[in-house]
């Protein structure tokens, strides 16, 4: 917006507020992208809009007091408990506090974020980078001891999950995916700052920021970071070409301005504080995932089985009733202080009762996670910031422990930069999608997500796991992995999970369609005017309307026509997502398709799916999974469609397609191919299975675009490539469900074979029943002829009788 | 006819072998061996349905083990014999699985740790876990010594033993009260005492029934442990000793007069 002019640092200072915006609490997966590092900086200021100004000194590498304390601040990001509040380490800081306060507070500033990140240009958020990477560096120097700071930040979310406190130490940094590092020859002193691209995903799979430092004379600081960014980064081409910065006054003078300009970020930082602590004071009671079935108000059958005496009726002092009465006592007792291990011993001489019985509901209770499960995490995280270490829970248990999410320095981190460069057009990157994920309105922070882990190994399996619906078990998740292979537990079959990518009810900040079509309706006519377009959607607010723009799963081709075949493009867009290991946001893209969509029988058809497509579909993507990893969320597609069909289908089909498009131009190849599979789509008015082959080619369009825009060349074989690909698979996938449809008939007309046959062979019985009783009717009429006979005979026996005796 | 469709199930509870009112069936030993001048005193558990497993062996080995002089084997063996031998012929008899809570009470000293304690157990409950109740006891108040979950479970055994005894005597006797009062026409439809149902406990003032103690009850019911240094345990010991051996006297001047009496 109106920065864009302004000094750089101004800018900067607001994108980090937007960093400390995205950051979200209750995301599951320990999340913290790139602006984290600069929110952190800014979060530190007292002073609003201070934030920027500090930034500025630090990126020009000015070894100022402040700067030094920044960076040595950032360069100690521990990773700290649930509450997901970061913690300067560093001793001796003078506002080493900052920590879990401010940043902990993702939910409340959401707004201003995601604004602050679609708006600014490239060159802020390269300025952004830099004056991180510089603080880091200033770290070093401020020290003066000749070390070297790695600043990483991956996409890959499970290896952020996998981070150990061990990385606290790193800074992290907000990257920008567009900032080419420039004289690295030169970067003796300064800060390099290296970005790998993966694949089509624009997001920069891991950033890694080195710097190195020289010994340099005490306390000063001549070589700033040394980044040279597509725009005019003042700070870093000062200090690029090594003049002495040693001037953090000046660089506060023109920061200043930002206090303007980015006035939103102390506002939002206290919102986040808020917004933080709510979830904390709140009275919920969490209980792991694999404890579902609990109800207050309910005995569950799983109590009913584990705890049978309690229910068999023998005894008067073991009824139901009481048993509730123990078990809610127990878990209140619990609740009291969540912290504390709660022992048998200490409930037991509150409670009246034979022992042995109440420890057996102790002992359910503790087995289930339903009292003592935060004991471990919390107590732990007390002592170090190391999290989660069982205490008392069984194993394969995991917590859900909400706040607690994972402050852990992370990944997707240069995602979050990166997308608002290239601005809406990314939308079908998730990874896109992911920075802003993690804000949640502050309402919304009440819903707590579910860790889960997989029941079997006992790893983490958030993201994607297996469910078994069956009742007695309800709470068992299962990993791709152990799915894989088979753990399913004893009288289990596969049959019986059902895959569920992350918890789908994190986000809810539900848009309406009408909503939805009046925050269209407005961008068509503020275009990016999010202040407008808030005031005339009227139910959102700017960073909400900002959000779902971005989320919506369409682009410009959205505007263009809306919306007009959907459901095919959605589903493909869910599917894209499902691939690509972002859950959470899978399913928020999934409730706006919901929302938007006219056509919802179809929608639902997906989730339901016939069994032919449902199963089809489980069994591939589990077989998929190590694919899934990919970056490149094209090609997982790919492999997994493929593998839903046969190969040769696919190889055929693709051929088929391939052919085809080369005869065109290949960006009119890319739009009839489009057309030409929603025809097909709707032709075969199917459920899933139809939309599916339509899937691959919003991701690639979406991805392949930017792909040619910003390279140049490469692109179109790559588009013919993909969409021929997309051909293939959608022939196989109409195959297959054409199979499908035929073997259903089949099965009915068995059916009615079935039931035919079993009629007859009901009638049959009945007329032989009737042919019994005829016979019986016979045979009962004879007998009572005989008797007549023989009742006549004895009346003529006794009259004779009678007549000797007379006479006689 | 009608009588009898009434009596079953309700008022008389299923009767079934006596047993150890445990989940398993483990009888509490307990020895008190003295010979030339060394005295060995030992408690466990005995599995009386395990049939492998034989007194001579045992005592064989335990002797081996310890490192006892031979005069040893034949007394313990005695012993156990004698305590295996009236397990045996309660056996014969019949007891109730009518619930029955009672309070326990725990007062044992093993080694540095003492431990006082008290709940409530129902003692016809055949699902009952002594050993897994003392280990949790144990890992609850962070008990270290492994000596202690043992005793504590023995303890709870050896009540439960003595309870159950009892309750075939008094069974035995309300059976036949029953059969006089039918007779005589009276009928009391609950003889049993308040308080061997956990719900008469629950049952408050006002008539409402509450799992929850009084509050000035749960000091009452909360375990007490307090580990002694060594020269206080040291100092217990000796005074048990004395006591003991004033006992033995005691005991042997009983034997003297009844040995007398009887020969009278």
């Amino acid at each position: 917006m109106a920065d864009d002019n302004e000094p750089l640092l101004p800018t900067t200072g607001s994108a980090a507020a937007a960093g400390v915006g995205t950051r979200r609490i209750s995301q599951q997966h320990v999340e913290l992208n790139e602006n984290l590092a600069s929110a952190v900086f800014s979060s530190k200021r007292k002073r609003p809009g201070a934030a920027g100004e500090e930034l500025a000194g630090a990126g020009a590498g000015a070894v100022g007091e402040s700067a030094a304390d920044a960076s040595l601040e950032s360069s100690r990001l521990k990773r700290r408990n649930g509450a997901g509040a970061l913690e300067g380490g560093g001793g001796g800081m003078e506002k080493g506090t900052w920590g879990g306060k401010v940043l902990a507070g993702g939910p409340g500033v959401s707004s201003s974020p995601v604004e602050g990140a679609q708006t600014r240009k490239r060159k802020s958020l390269e300025k952004l980078a830099a004056v991180a990477g510089a603080a880091a560096a200033e770290d070093d120097g401020g020290s003066v001891s000749p070390s070297r700071e790695v600043v990483k930040i991956s996409t890959n979310s499970s290896s952020s999950k996998k981070r150990k406190p061990a990385v606290g130490d790193e800074a992290v940094c907000g990257m920008k995916d567009g900032p080419e590092p420039s004289d690295e020859g030169r970067v003796s002193q300064g800060l390099r700052l290296r970005f790998t691209r993966s694949g089509n995903s624009l997001a920069a799979k891991k950033v890694t920021c080195e710097e190195d430092t020289r010994t340099g004379s005490a306390g000063e600081h001549t070589e700033g970071p040394n980044i040279r960014s597509r725009g005019s980064f003042d700070v870093a081409n000062r200090s690029g070409e090594g003049e002495p910065w040693t001037m953090p006054a000046q660089v506060r003078d023109q920061s200043h301005p930002s206090a303007g300009d980015g006035h939103g970020t102390p506002a939002n930082a206290s919102n986040a504080k808020v917004s933080e602590k709510s979830p904390l004071t709140r009275e919920l009671y969490r209980i792991p995932s694999h404890a579902g079935w609990f109800s207050w108000s309910k005995i569950h059958n799983i109590e009913r089985r584990s705890l049978g005496e309690f229910f068999d009726g023998k005894s008067l002092s073991k009824t139901p009733k009481i048993y509730k009465e123990y078990r809610d006592f127990i878990i209140n007792k619990y609740r009291e202080k969540e912290q504390r291990l709660l022992t048998f011993t200490e409930v037991r001489r509150m409670l009246i009762g034979d022992v042995n019985a109440l420890r057996r509901v102790f002992d359910f209770l503790d087995h289930w996670g339903l009292i003592n499960h935060q004991v471990g995490t919390e107590s732990n995280q007390e002592a170090s910031p190391t999290p989660i270490t069982d205490d008392g829970v069984p194993s394969g248990v995991r917590v859900a422990l909400g706040p607690v999410v994972s402050p852990v320095l992370q990944s997707e981190s240069s995602l979050g930069v990166s997308s608002p460069l290239t601005g809406l057009q990314l939308h079908a990157l998730p990874s896109y999608r992911n920075v802003f994920a993690p804000v949640i309105p502050a309402g919304e922070a009440e819903k707590i997500p579910l860790k889960f882990n997989c029941s079997s190994c006992g790893a983490d399996c958030s993201k994607i796991r297996f469910h078994c619906q069956d009742e007695i078990q309800a709470g068992l998740d299962l990993c791709p992995t152990c799915y894989k292979s088979g753990k399913f537990g004893p009288m289990r079959v596969p049959k019986d999970f059902v895959r569920i990518n992350g918890e789908s009810d994190s986000t809810g900040d539900r848009w309406t369609t009408k909503e939805t079509l009046s925050l269209l309706e407005a961008i068509g006519r503020f275009g990016d005017n999010w202040n407008q377009v808030a005031d005339y959607v009227g139910t959102k607010s700017r960073g909400e309307c900002v959000k779902q723009f971005i989320r919506l799963p369409f682009g410009d081709r959205f505007l263009n026509d809306a919306g007009a075949d959907s459901p095919a493009f959605m589903d493909g867009e869910r599917m894209l997502v499902d691939c690509d290991e972002e859950p959470r946001v899978s399913d928020e893209v999934h409730e706006t398709e919901g929302n938007i969509k006219s056509n919802g029988g179809k929608h639902s058809a997906v989730r339901g799916c016939p069994v032919s497509g449902k199963s089809g579909r489980r069994s591939t993507k589990q077989e998929l999974t190590p694919l899934q990893d990919v970056n490149n969320p094209l090609l997982g597609q790919v492999a997994l469609m493929s593998a839903m069909v046969g190969s040769r289908v696919a190889a055929a089909a693709a051929q088929a397609a391939i052919i085809t498009i080369a005869e065109d131009d290949p960006a009119l190849a890319n739009h009839s191919i489009m057309n030409r599979y929603s025809t097909t789509g709707a032709q075969q008015n199917f459920d899933s299975r139809s939309k599916e082959p339509s899937r691959p080619e919003t991701p690639a369009q979406g991805v392949l675009a930017q792909e040619v825009e910003r390279e140049a060349d490469g692109g179109p074989s790559a588009v013919q490539l993909q969409v021929g690909i997309a051909t293939g698979l959608a022939a196989a996938a109409v195959n297959a469900k054409l199979l499908a449809d035929q073997e259903e008939r089949e099965m009915e007309l068995l059916m009615t074979d079935i039931i035919e046959n079993q009629m007859k062979a009901l009638y049959a019985k009945l007329e032989h029943f009737d042919e019994l009783e005829m016979l019986l009717e016979r045979e009962r009429i004879q007998i009572e002829q005989a008797r007549q006979t023989q009742f006549l005979q004895q009346i003529q026996f006794t009259e004779s009788r009678l007549h000797l005796t007379r006479h006689g | 006819m009608t009588v009898k469709n009434a009596q079953p199930s309700t008022s008389r509870p299923s009767l079934v072998k006596f047993r150890m009112p445990t989940a398993e069936n483990l009888i509490p030993m307990r020895l008190d061996v003295e010979y030339e001048g060394r005295r060995l005193k030992d408690a466990f558990t005995w599995n009386v349905d395990d049939p492998d497993i034989e007194i001579y062996p045992f005592v064989r080995r335990m002797a081996k083990d310890l490192n006892l002089p031979s005069g040893f084997t034949p007394i313990i063996a005695q012993q156990m014999q004698t305590q295996l031998d009236e397990f045996r012929s309660l056996e014969a008899q019949e007891m109730t699985t009518e619930e029955r809570v009672q309070t326990l009470r725990l007062d044992l000293r093993v080694n540095n740790t003492v431990v006082h304690d008290q709940f409530l157990w129902d003692v016809n409950n055949f699902d009952s876990d002594p050993e897994g109740f003392a280990r949790g006891l144990c890992k609850d108040l962070e008990l270290e010594d492994p000596e202690v979950a043992p005793a504590i479970a023995l303890s709870i055994r050896e009540q439960l033993y003595e309870i159950a005894k009892q309750n075939i005597a008094s069974g035995r006797e309300t059976r036949i009260s029953k059969k006089v009062r039918r007779e005589s026409g009276v009928d009391f439809t609950q003889p049993s005492a308040l308080g061997t149902l956990a719900v008469n406990l629950m049952r408050r003032p006002n008539s409402k029934i509450s799992i929850v103690r009084r509050k000035n009850e749960w000091d009452m019911f909360e375990p007490n442990v307090e580990i002694l240094s060594d020269r206080e345990v040291e100092a217990i010991d000796a005074r048990e000793e004395r006591n003991a051996r004033i006992k033995k006297r005691q005991e042997e001047k009983e034997d003297a007069y009844s040995s007398r009496y009887l020969r009278v």
